[in-house]
């Protein structure tokens, strides 16, 4: 297991109360896999991400344990950090277009990196290296975009260069925080196609966060589904999506109109009510209040996790039906 | 078909860049170019297309939040007759907007957060001549909060106590409470939660229904589009590539740049794509030829005049010179 | 309201201001009251008498209390005490007839001394023989007052034209910003002067209030102006604006019905900020004998005439308090305005959330 996160809690102490956004969450990935979470708004997905970098602030309460290749990510001294960052985990976000200083060219912005990783190397070394990183993310003609500023690249080369520059030190694992998001449909699937291409050849892990469940179905190989702070479906990602257990995992299926419907013949099946309030979660699943086969069990207690051939779901409904029967 | 409701006809629209200190005057964004559709009484019609294609540009230029640099709007009211919009006075102008209304993406920013949902709704109502006075207007207000799904006892409070779904709902409600018969409603899904777009989706084909609306969507999701709408045009730097029926262009998609964002969805994506072309477009130069001519697979030399567009199918246009089979 | 008020329990240094404040206020409301004398009263032969209540003597033992005392040089007013002659300062005591807010007829003071017909003079007097605490409190009639009408003044001018400049843009924003900053480049002080000599300097005190308070918004609005406007700017971009130009509201009413609302936080802070301007602005002019001349008084008008010599200083040093209390003010309504810029801005808030 390249990493471990057991029983993970984040906390953040606020002053109208305590907002628990993540509340207890356990899973491993494969050296070379790529994990999806799935979430909406508030459901903790991108907090688990920062709190594997290392990212939140100081005064975030964390619980749990996060083993990465052996070594406990909470107990790296803050001295030790920034290599960590770099060499073992980069990340790349939603908007690259705030992750790049705008007064620095891409020579620039490169080389003040790939100093940190490389020292002592020259500075024709490190353009050879810049090149060869943007000519690795498909940057067109690479050396005339060299001299380039950020707001010269349009949204999609930017984030190509953001995961060049996160390449830059050869992690382990990428995270990647709803990389095509804020991109329009054909770039994304571009991005898409990038990573997946980049996994082959560097073979590193990539954690794929993303609020689209049909999209993380395709590019990852395992995902999670989380809501309310919790980790609600766990398992192979096609089948997540192909046979979900979860109520909730289902719900988000169903909701969504499915290429080629159309409203004159099919209907749409709504999750009713909103996003729960994570500043004080009522007891029991969060799910609950919104869940069409909801028990008087299911608003008292967090139901336990049950699994079943690698496939596991947090809801009493797969204990007493069978987790998998329809397969 | 039924009869036309609102008519653009050959738009242009175009927004001059500001000028810096060694920037050239005179050079423009080219937003909207040469656009005609027509949308028919009763129809929801979908605008599809990335960021940047200038569906919003269309869209406010339809309800005259921007004037058009060259065309003409043409809207034909159930009693108003047919109106020019360009020759509109204040007053007329005003009543072209009680009749068509605009739903804003983000609902989080179109309500004054200062502002109490009773207010929100009838700020416009108050400048209108039907003013039904305090007390039946708060009937009314109560009676569309119900009709959108939200409690009436709500009525005195803010935005900031409603969710983001439920403020999309509030700003639906604001725009339906003078009874319009054309509703654009610009990408007012894509900010919300998964789990929430679908209640707003059931929600307008419910209004839809209810109140005779006239819909112009514009999303840069072709599923949802294609599921809510009757007709969709595919734009594309500010001209329409494809325009048809909603359910068969899920059959068939005669543009390659249909093609490209039919095969762009996450559930279509196969992993041999064509990753052809992602140059970003110069929308500071007017448009020539084909608009998608730089990332287009089968151009020639023909696409760098512009295509018509033409009719390959029963109601199914596309503005290509070589469409796919 | 309550988190204000739990905000303040955070900062001691603001709620000492905000009880200062008050304090402060309310003296001025009650100033006929409080004060001992009339601030024209003057009592002969005693020019320059020191501050003279004191807290202990071996005849009356503990509590406030006056020692007579007698001038031993008239050349530099040199007092000496008088043994024996120790009279206890009693509250509630009846003194010269005034009337409450020039309503109600009363006698009763205060605090004053009974029996007796020495004068009490707690902070001093000045060269004829007028207690400087009594024109203190009369004084802060003007000097606390002109802050917030000048505010008024020269915010409902930044609202309009800095609100009309940002919204509408173009020709009227670039009319609005040069004229504003035309105001901006002359240095404050000579405009303030020369509009102040081309008026007429026989004027009543409250005519001269009145010009001074206009002359300084006229001054202080430009700067706010420029802030409005850059606000109102980016809030006219927001979606609701557009929705309320559609949905046809008069845009005067969208100026000032949704768009200034917006920014009330920033008003209300910027507004505390700029009154100790406003009561700079009245001590400066007074100072330079161009604001209140007598026999109206102000803190300005106080500084002005007691501290100009520095043997003046040496030996009557009581004359700088004026100067203490437009320290103390000016202090106050900072913190207070730091205090609220804290509490009203959301960003500053979250981060004081934090345990």
């Amino acid at each position: 297991m390249m990493l471990k996160v057991s029983n993970l809690n984040v906390t953040f102490p606020l002053r109208r109360g305590e907002l628990q956004a993540v509340r207890g969450i356990s899973f491993s990935m494969k050296r070379g896999d790529i994990l999806g979470i799935v979430g909406e708004s508030g459901s903790g997905k991108s907090v688990t991400a920062q709190a594997l970098m290392r990212l939140l602030p100081s005064y975030t309460l964390i619980e749990g344990e996060i083993i990465f290749e052996g070594v406990n990510v909470g107990q790296i001294s803050r001295k030790k950090l920034p290599a960590f960052r770099g060499k073992q985990i980069a990340m790349i976000f939603q908007e690259p277009g705030r992750s790049f200083d705008p007064l620095y060219n891409m020579e620039k912005t490169f080389k003040e990196t790939l100093r940190l990783h490389f020292p002592g190397e020259k500075d024709e070394q490190l353009r050879t290296r810049t090149l060869d990183l943007m000519r690795e993310v498909q940057i067109p003609q690479p050396e005339d975009r060299l001299g380039n500023y950020p707001h010269q690249f349009s949204g999609g080369q930017l984030q190509r260069m953001m995961i060049a520059l996160a390449l830059a030190s050869n992690p382990r694992l990428l995270i990647a925080d709803e990389p095509s998001t804020a991109l329009d449909v054909t770039i994304q699937a571009q991005i898409i196609e990038l990573l997946l291409t980049l996994r082959g050849k560097r073979g590193m892990g990539i954690i794929f966060i993303s609020h689209d469940l049909d999209l993380v179905s395709r590019v990852a190989d395992r995902s999670l589904v989380m809501y309310g702070g919790l980790v609600m479906e766990e398992g192979e990602a096609r089948r997540i999506y192909e046979n979900p257990v979860h109520p909730y995992s289902r719900g988000l299926l169903k909701a969504m109109p499915a290429f080629g419907t159309h409203y004159t013949r099919d209907k749409l099946v709504t999750i009713p009510g909103t996003v729960p309030n994570p500043i004080h979660p009522e007891p029991g699943c969060p799910f609950a209040p919104r869940c069409p086969k909801a028990q008087p069990l299911c608003s008292r207690e967090i139901p336990a996790v049950y699994s079943r051939d690698g496939h596991s779901s947090r809801c009493i409904l797969t204990e007493t039906k069978g987790a998998h029967k329809d397969e | 078909m039924s009869e036309v409701l609102l008519e653009l006809n050959h738009l242009e629209k175009r927004f001059p860049l500001e000028a810096g200190l060694f920037a050239r005057y005179g050079r423009f964004v080219y937003a909207v170019n040469d656009v005609s559709i027509k949308l028919h009484r009763g129809e929801s019609y979908g605008l599809v297309g990335e960021s940047g294609c200038g569906k919003t540009t269309l869209a406010r230029l339809a309800i005259q939040m921007y004037k058009q640099d060259g065309g003409e709007i043409l809207y034909h009211g159930r009693n108003s007759g047919s109106l020019k919009l360009s020759e509109l006075n204040r007053k007329e102008l005003f009543n072209y907007r009680t009749k068509v209304k605009y739903v804003f993406q983000d609902p989080a920013r179109s309500l004054n957060p200062r502002m109490t949902i009773y207010k929100i709704l009838t700020a416009g109502y108050r400048q209108s001549p039907h003013w039904p006075g305090e007390q039946n207007a708060r009937e009314e207000a109560a009676e569309m909060m119900r009709t959108v799904g939200l409690n009436p006892d709500d009525l005195d409070r803010r935005p900031s106590d409603f969710s983001g779904g439920q403020r999309q709902r509030v700003s639906i409600a604001r725009a339906l409470i003078m009874k319009p018969e054309l509703l654009i409603c610009d990408e007012v899904v894509s900010a919300l939660d998964v789990s929430i777009q679908s209640q707003i989706l059931n929600l307008l084909l419910e209004l839809k229904e209810k109140f005779k609306l006239t819909m112009l969507f514009i999303a840069h999701d072709l599923t949802v589009t294609s599921y809510l709408c009757d007709r969709i045009g595919v734009m594309y730097r500010g001209r329409i590539m494809e325009e048809a029926a909603a359910q068969d262009l899920v059959q068939h998609r005669f543009h390659p740049y249909t093609r490209l964002l039919y095969d762009s969805i996450p559930s279509r994506m196969n992993r041999d794509m064509n990753l052809s072309g992602f140059e970003p477009f110069d929308s500071t130069r007017a448009l020539k030829g084909c608009p998608f001519y730089h990332r287009c697979g089968s151009r020639t030399e023909k696409c760098h005049n512009r295509p018509p567009m033409e009719d390959l199918k029963e109601d199914h246009l596309t503005a290509c010179y070589h469409p796919c089979q | 309201m309550k988190q204000f008020i739990k905000a303040l329990s955070y900062k001691p240094v603001a709620l000492i201001s905000c009880i200062v404040l008050i304090l402060l206020y309310l003296m001025m409301i009650f100033a006929e009251f409080i004060a001992p004398y009339d601030p024209n009263t003057s009592v002969a032969d005693y020019s320059f008498h020191p501050p003279a209540v004191s807290w202990y003597s071996p005849d009356l033992g503990f509590g406030p209390q006056v020692q007579e005392r007698t001038v031993i040089k008239q050349i530099n007013w040199e007092y000496v005490r008088l043994k024996g002659q120790n009279h206890r300062v009693k509250f509630f005591v009846k003194g010269e007839p005034y009337r409450l807010w020039n309503l109600i007829p009363m006698k009763r003071h205060l605090f004053g001394l009974s029996g007796t017909d020495y004068p009490i003079f707690l902070m001093g007097s000045d060269n004829l023989g007028r207690d400087l605490f009594s024109r203190i409190l009369y004084g802060s009639r003007i000097s606390l007052t002109i802050g917030f009408i000048g505010v008024i003044i020269s915010m409902t001018l930044a609202i309009s034209l800095g609100g009309l400049a940002g919204f509408y843009g173009g020709k009227v924003d670039w009319l609005i910003m040069r004229f504003s900053e035309f105001f901006i480049l002359i240095p404050g002080l000579y405009l303030i002067l020369f509009l102040r000599s081309i008026l007429s300097r026989n004027m009543t005190s409250g005519q001269s209030y009145m010009v001074i308070v206009v002359i300084l918004s006229f001054v202080g609005w430009p700067g706010s102006a420029r802030l409005i406007r850059g606000l109102v700017h980016s809030i006219k971009r927001e979606d609701f604006i557009s929705n309320a130009v559609l949905e046809g509201i008069p845009t005067l009413k969208i100026i000032f019905s949704q768009i200034i609302p917006q920014m009330s936080s920033i008003l209300i802070v910027s507004i505390a900020l700029a009154i100790p301007g406003f009561i700079m602005g009245e001590t400066v002019l007074s100072y330079l004998g161009l604001g209140i001349v007598d026999p109206a008084v102000s803190w300005g008008s106080l500084i002005n005439r007691e501290i100009s010599t520095l043997s003046n200083l040496r030996n009557f040093p009581w004359f700088l308090i004026p100067g203490l209390f437009l320290l103390i003010t000016t202090l106050a309504f900072n913190f207070m305005g730091d205090l609220l810029r804290d509490f009203l801005d959301p960003w500053h808030r979250d981060k004081g959330g934090l345990r």
